[in-house]
């Protein structure tokens, strides 16, 4: 049970679809419900602002006139007539601590006209009376005629007026209700709508499961582009590796299988007298299919961008430092950084051994005393930088090892093959290698891999 | 001098022993991991040289026998396995060359030479502080964890001289002194930077920093 509830509000596992309803289709009838409840409350609040204007309106010619009536000299018949003829409202009057009330409504207003505390100046009441349910609003008002002080109340009963709101706010109910179904179908559409392309994204899927198609289309909204991206690449890099593994076995027969056939063949022949200079050929023979092993090996084995696991620069370039400095026993090696040692590098783990493991080992080779390995990044570029103290290399040299033509089958002179092992890696992270003579006599090699997106 | 060949490779073999006596060895030729574990603890050698693909298991295991029951005789590993972090492993574990397939004769009498001439008259000096022992052979540190940790020159040189005193104070002046000698130039932070790292190997409680004034390995 607490599984279920736990699946369910887990969004990383539900359809996109499913948490949209989740969360649009509360919402927006909430929404609704609320905005119906605000129109009820508002048509109330109109109706009694409109009443207590009109009362006021109203109080204004009461008043006016009444002052007339008080200036006259008998006037109390007068007021009790001009009480009794304003049949619409009710009114009261207290004038001196006389009540005069209109004959209707003198259960209501005349205990409320002597309980009224004397120093009220004008003020609206509003009041339910039971047990007939009567909505009324009172306006209350006080005025000095001559030497009479007057406190005027006028009452208005608008019990019919709300029950006529009310009836209104159903009927306005039923077009919320209209407008809520047609609200929750245009969101069933957007929703349709919105995720064609997951659709269209799952059938590709589909299809490349079957093999109707090699890759994702391109066309796909951008919240999906990233990941058909990557999975292209995937699918490319993929399809690259089947390619060049087959190459790669296709090369190892052609250049492996006719020179052991023909040493199989010398050495069955026992006619074949093997002399000296046959054993060299049969060794060179022997030594060049090695040579083409290892170079397929090589070429197989690179992990390339993003594939396999990542590398940590730090703690395997002090491992390999700490290898090659143990195997040269008059030379140090010396790794500086300021990098993490947790940091990671997208670069193949593998890979990045092949680069630094060569260009150390290359570097030992040429120091006389010493090798530094200066690993850094910035904005742009992962940069790996090997300096040895030994005697440089020539321009032309230079010029040579730097040239495109050198690659994995093209051995570069007197640095084996492992720096044709990195140019060909560098190149598959379409980084850059250069080398340089030092300040220190010796020869830099500098590898600059390029970060992500830049 | 007495060798043990450990090879399952029977031609090789053969051939490796004929050299190899030819060059003044007496040679003990095996071909399991089973037979060089017992024979390496049985005889003291000069020298082994050791295949790393053998048919009842890896190489690395026999060295790994030997250097657990302290036979500290050198190590010339054999493999037609050309990766780096395999060279990594064997040297870690204990060797002290390796040698990838095939190889030429001469280089590997060369080699046979260099790593006896290298380890001759080792002895196995340990650095201990606490939980804490530094291998100056090996250029490595074994922490509370027991986990061994390869550090680099310099990485050795500067807990080399905080060990070497426990308790005592080095300012940073007197540790750059010490790792690089008059001559060279140190950055301003370079010390700061390999204490920093040496923490992230050997753990933060081992190194404390007295502010302004420099750095002590902790006795405890």
């Amino acid at each position: 049970m607490k599984n279920n509830v736990i699946k369910f509000l887990s969004i990383k596992s539900r359809s996109i679809k499913t948490v949209l309803f989740v969360w649009l289709v509360p919402i927006a009838a909430s929404f609704m419900i609320l905005a119906w409840i605000i129109h009820g409350v508002l048509l109330d609040k109109v109706t009694e602002k409109l009443i207590e204007h009109q009362l006021e309106s109203q109080g204004v010619e009461l008043e006016r006139q009444l002052r007339s009536i008080l200036k006259q000299d008998e006037h109390t018949l007068l007021l009790r007539n001009y009480i009794e003829e304003h049949i619409h409202h009710g009114l009261a009057l207290k004038i001196n601590g006389k009540i005069e009330v209109s004959t209707l409504w003198e259960p209501i207003l005349k205990p409320f006209l002597e309980s009224l505390p004397v120093n009220l100046d004008e003020f609206f009441y509003r009041t339910i009376l039971l047990p007939e349910s009567k909505y009324i609003i009172i306006h209350s008002k006080k005025f000095q005629s001559l030497n009479d002080e007057v406190v005027l109340l006028i009452a208005e009963d608008i019990s019919q007026l709300k029950a006529s709101n009310k009836t209104l706010h159903y009927w306005t109910a039923l077009v919320f209700l209209v407008l809520s179904f047609t609200l929750l179908s245009l969101i069933v559409l957007s929703v349709n709508i919105a995720l064609k392309p997951v659709k269209h994204l799952g059938s590709s899927l589909n299809e490349l499961k079957t093999g109707i198609r090699d890759r994702l289309p391109d066309d796909t909204p951008p919240e999906f582009q990233g990941l058909v991206h990557q999975i292209n690449h995937l699918l490319d890099s993929l399809e690259q590796r089947l390619q060049m593994s087959r190459q790669a076995i296709a090369d190892l027969s052609h250049s492996v299988k006719t020179p052991v056939a023909a040493v199989r063949h010398m050495l069955t022949d026992f006619d074949f007298h093997l002399d000296k200079d046959f054993r060299i050929r049969l060794a060179d023979k022997l030594t060049n299919i090695d040579k083409q092993l290892e170079i397929e090996m090589h070429r197989v084995r690179f992990g390339g961008p993003q594939s396999g696991k990542i590398a940590k620069p730090v703690p395997q370039a002090r491992e390999l430092v700490w290898m090659l400095d143990r195997l040269h026993d008059t030379k140090q090696f010396e790794l500086n950084t300021i990098i993490d040692e947790d940091h990671r590098w997208p670069i193949e783990e593998q890979d990045f051994n092949e680069i630094i493991g060569n260009l150390i080992d290359n570097a030992g080779k040429w120091a006389k005393h010493a090798v530094t390995v200066n690993l850094s990044e910035n904005n742009t570029h992962y940069r790996i930088l090997v300096e040895d103290d030994g005697s440089g290399v020539d321009q032309e040299d230079i010029d040579k090892i730097g040239s495109r033509s050198v690659r994995l089958n093209h051995e570069v002179t007197g640095h084996g093959l492992g720096l044709s092992i990195i140019i060909d890696i560098v190149d598959r992270y379409q980084g850059a290698i250069n080398f340089s003579n030092n300040q220190l006599g010796g020869f830099s090699v500098e590898v600059k891999l390029p970060k992500k997106g830049k | 001098m007495r060798l043990l060949l450990v090879e399952d490779d029977e031609m090789l073999a053969e051939t490796l022993g004929q050299i190899l006596s030819k060059s003044g060895f007496a040679v003990d030729a095996v071909s399991s991991v089973k037979l060089a574990k017992s024979m390496g603890l049985q005889e003291q050698y000069a020298i082994a040289l050791l295949d790393m693909g053998l048919p009842d298991g890896e190489g690395l295991q026999a060295l790994n026998h030997w250097r657990k029951n302290d036979c500290n005789f050198p190590v010339l590993i054999l493999t037609a396995r050309n990766a780096w972090q395999q060279k990594v492993d064997g040297l870690k574990a204990g060797a002290d060359d390796y040698l990838t397939k095939p190889f030429h004769n001469e280089e590997l009498l060369a080699r046979i030479q260099a790593v006896i001439r290298r380890t001759h008259g080792r002895t196995q000096s340990n650095i201990i502080v606490g939980d804490y022992m530094l291998d100056e052979e090996r250029q490595r540190i074994n922490t509370p964890n027991k986990e061994w940790h390869s550090l680099t020159g310099t990485e050795f040189r500067l807990l080399r001289c905080l060990m070497g005193r426990p308790g005592q104070l080095f300012s940073k002046e007197l540790l750059i002194e010490q790792l690089y000698g008059l001559n060279d130039e140190a950055e301003n932070n370079t010390i700061e930077v390999y204490i920093r790292r040496l923490r992230r190997i050997i753990g933060r409680e081992a190194i404390n920093t007295h502010r302004g004034q420099g750095y002590v390995f902790n006795e405890k």
